[in-house]
């Protein structure tokens, strides 16, 4: 069991990490949500042992690891945001490099190297340079080498940043697995709301270096129960039109989309014709309209009045 | 540590641009120097007794005094006027000359003053092998050159018998290398002043043939130039090897072996052997194409081999040592600018104060001193002593000057080396 305790990180007059508690139980996956800068990756920075916190702890198995980082260090494999690999050696070099660090020898590094290769799909391409791979297999063997070890926890930093659909669906997939059917315990830091939906049991979101809620996705929505959402669809966009949407006292909140608004709305209050009337005024013509219920990121909007993504 | 070290030869040696700095470039500029500047160097180790005449015609105080006329008229501040005044005052190149061919040559050459006409005549006799004419206004045009910047070109003359080829062609060797110590006072005073200067030039007549530089051997250039490119490119092997490790910060490696547990001195180990192993390498084969090519360090006896053996172990241990302080440095503080600042600047500097590209000994004595203490000094003079078969006390002292060298690079970069956390 991983645990942080009021923890908190100062980077001179800056906060970057502040009061954070996180519970990471056996066998459970995690998600940590949040947008540029929240402090994701210093928070578990200081969980991965790697910097000193200003304040808090952080335990294993009810035992600090600040003072005793070797109590964890072995049983925990960690994806780094970056491509943390050596760019002029080979995968198998990389693996076989990383395998050794981690005291693994003889036959039973080779089997590590080959299943971890194997897991990540990148078996025959094994020999060649890292530098010649699309940033989606780097991405991948960037996961291969934090489980050679065969650790009890993952911490996984932002592992499918700029990545094609396809890899980044193959690493979804892999970590499922490795968290349902191996029981490895997973923490999944992202700033893409459907892959910690489809991956973690619970999801802790982070803004300003601040843990702003947490719980598994039923209970974040239900923070926004009370609320639907309405996305216009128009034909152009019409400020005037934004803005008296905005003055409108029945409408919670308006945000631009990309092709239209969202509009947060009491539930079993949508004043529809006033919708409309205001659109016939400001010259406004709507092309669709969908009705829905609040997802994740209409919470996280909720909570800290930003998008996760510009 | 073998495991690092593999890796850290790997990824060195993969890198084309790296290989370019370690190997093509001090090969490349070893070859321009030592053909451009040949005769720096007096090569030849063989023990030699001559009788030489010294025919001075030059008046030194009549010299300084025209050249203090001179100063005083020029366009220059008064600051610039008085310092080069200072240096006039005190700088006699004829008294050096002089000075160096009786007393710090006395065992070699045993030196006769005479006017020429009578030089001429007793090497007609065969009573003595050469003279040296230090000519008229000498003192005057060396000054003029050095602190003036004025292109006034002084001859220092040779003139052998015909039976004194071999020694005779020594003490040549010997004066041009004194001349071109010239030169670096001048270096000097461009470094810190504005002037620039050209050595007096020197001539050999041999029964009134004049001999151009050109015609003598380069090998003796070559040696000197050899050395000093293969101590100095050593340096950047270290730098290298520290930017690798400025990489490994960055893209989170170091992040991975900092988890894993291993220990620093694994990491650290391997770095350095690595760049140990390449230095011995890069000295090998920089030693070995100048041999091959240009027929530098022969007749190569055994005992020339160990002793630069020996020598070039040291030597790469030391800037193994650098390499592990660097790296340490790098870690710590997350940061390029170390080794930025190190094979930008302090490799200059060490370059130029150890003699890698011209030859300490026109240097003032406290400089001189300076240069004696880096570690491509110490590693030169070592090699050069060898070479000039000076046996194996002399280059124990710089072995083990360079042996102090390492163990306090190895101890700093143990104690500097971050322990278990990094950042803030
Ligand atoms: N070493 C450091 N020194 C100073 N400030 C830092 C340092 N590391 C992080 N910060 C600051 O702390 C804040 C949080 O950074 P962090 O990298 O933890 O954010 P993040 O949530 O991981 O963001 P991203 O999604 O962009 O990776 C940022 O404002 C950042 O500038
Ligand atoms: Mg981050």
């Amino acid at each position: 069991m991983l645990e942080t305790i009021g923890l908190k990180k100062t980077f001179k007059r800056h906060v970057a990490v502040d009061d954070a508690n996180l519970l990471l139980k056996k066998g459970e996956s995690i998600g940590l949500l949040g947008p540029n800068g929240a402090g994701k990756s210093t928070l578990i920075s200081m969980i991965e042992t790697l910097i000193k916190p200003t304040e808090g702890d952080v335990t294993w198995n009810e035992k600090s690891i600040i003072k005793q980082p070797d109590l964890l260090r072995p049983v925990l494999g960690v994806v780094p945001q970056e491509i943390a690999l050596y760019k002029e050696l080979s995968a198998y070099e990389n693996v076989k490099f990383f395998g050794k660090i981690y005291k693994l020898t003889g036959k039973e590094l080779e089997e590590r190297a080959e299943a971890v290769l194997k897991l990540v799909g990148l078996s025959d391409r094994q020999k060649d340079l890292v530098k010649t791979f699309s940033g989606g297999m780097q991405r991948r063997l960037n996961i291969a080498v934090a489980l050679l070890h065969e650790p009890e926890v993952i911490i996984m930093d932002e592992p499918t940043v700029g990545i094609d659909p396809q890899s980044r669906n193959y690493i979804l997939e892999m970590v499922r697995d490795l968290n349902r059917e191996q029981g490895l315990t997973v923490l999944y830091t992202s700033h893409y709301m459907e892959e910690v939906e489809r991956l973690c049991d619970r999801i802790y979101i982070m803004d300003n270096g601040k843990v702003i809620a947490n719980g598994t996705k039923e209970e974040l929505i239900a923070i926004l129960s009370e609320e639907e959402s309405i996305e216009l669809v128009l034909e152009k966009p019409i400020s005037t039109f934004k803005e008296a949407l905005e003055m409108e006292p029945s409408i919670l909140r308006v945000t631009q989309e990309s092709n239209g608004l969202k509009l947060i709305v009491p539930k079993n209050n949508r004043k529809l014709t006033r919708i409309f009337q205001l659109a016939e005024q400001h010259d406004a013509s709507i092309t669709n309209v969908n009705i829905q219920i609040p997802s994740l990121e209409d919470v996280f909007l909720h909570l800290t009045g930003k998008k996760l993504r510009d | 540590m073998w495991n690092f070290f593999v890796k850290d030869v790997k990824v060195l040696w993969r890198d084309r641009t790296e290989l370019m700095v370690m190997f093509l470039m001090p090969f490349v500029l070893m070859t321009i120097l030592g053909f451009a500047l040949q005769g720096v160097m007096g090569g030849s180790s063989e023990s030699f007794e001559m009788e030489v005449a010294l025919v001075v015609q030059d008046e030194e105080e009549e010299g300084k005094e025209k050249l203090e006329i001179d100063l005083s008229e020029s366009q220059l501040p008064e600051q610039a006027r008085s310092a080069l005044l200072e240096v006039s005052n005190n700088f006699s190149p004829a008294s050096i000359l002089d000075e160096l061919l009786t007393e710090d040559l006395q065992d070699q050459l045993s030196v006769t003053q005479m006017r020429e006409e009578e030089a001429k005549t007793a090497i007609d006799q065969q009573e003595i092998d050469a003279m040296l004419i230090i000519p008229d206004d000498f003192t005057y045009d060396t000054l003029k050159n050095m602190l003036l910047g004025e292109e006034v070109s002084s001859t220092l003359k040779i003139v052998k018998g015909p039976h004194a080829n071999f020694s005779a062609s020594i003490f040549h060797t010997i004066i041009e290398q004194f001349s071109e110590s010239f030169n670096l006072e001048a270096a000097i005073t461009k470094a810190t002043g504005t002037q620039v200067a050209s050595s007096p030039s020197v001539e050999m007549e041999v029964n009134g043939e004049t001999l151009s530089v050109t015609e003598r051997d380069p090998v003796s250039s070559m040696e000197y130039y050899t050395i000093g490119m293969a101590a100095m490119f050593a340096f950047f092997t270290a730098s290298t090897i520290a930017s690798k490790a400025f990489t490994e910060t960055q893209q989170q490696v170091f992040s991975r072996i900092l988890i894993s547990g291993k220990r620093p001195s694994a990491y650290l180990s391997g770095k350095a052997l690595a760049v140990f192993l390449t230095v011995l390498l890069q000295l090998g084969v920089l030693f070995s194409l100048s041999s091959i090519i240009f027929g530098s360090f022969r007749p190569l006896s055994i005992e020339d081999m160990i002793g630069m053996t020996t020598i070039s172990i040291f030597y790469a241990l030391a800037i193994a040592g650098i390499g592990a302080l660097l790296t340490t440095l790098t870690v710590k503080y997350q940061s390029n600018t170390i080794a930025g600042v190190f094979s930008g600047a302090i490799v200059s500097i060490f370059a130029l104060l150890g003699g890698s590209f011209i030859p300490t000994a026109g240097f003032p004595e406290a400089v001189q001193k300076l240069g004696d203490w880096t570690p491509n000094g110490m590693a030169m003079n070592a090699y050069m002593q060898s070479m000039q078969g000076l046996g194996a006390d002399y280059i124990i002292t710089n072995i083990w000057k360079l042996s102090g060298f390492i163990l306090i690079m190895v101890l700093l970069s143990l104690v500097l080396y971050p322990r278990k956390k990094v950042g803030a």
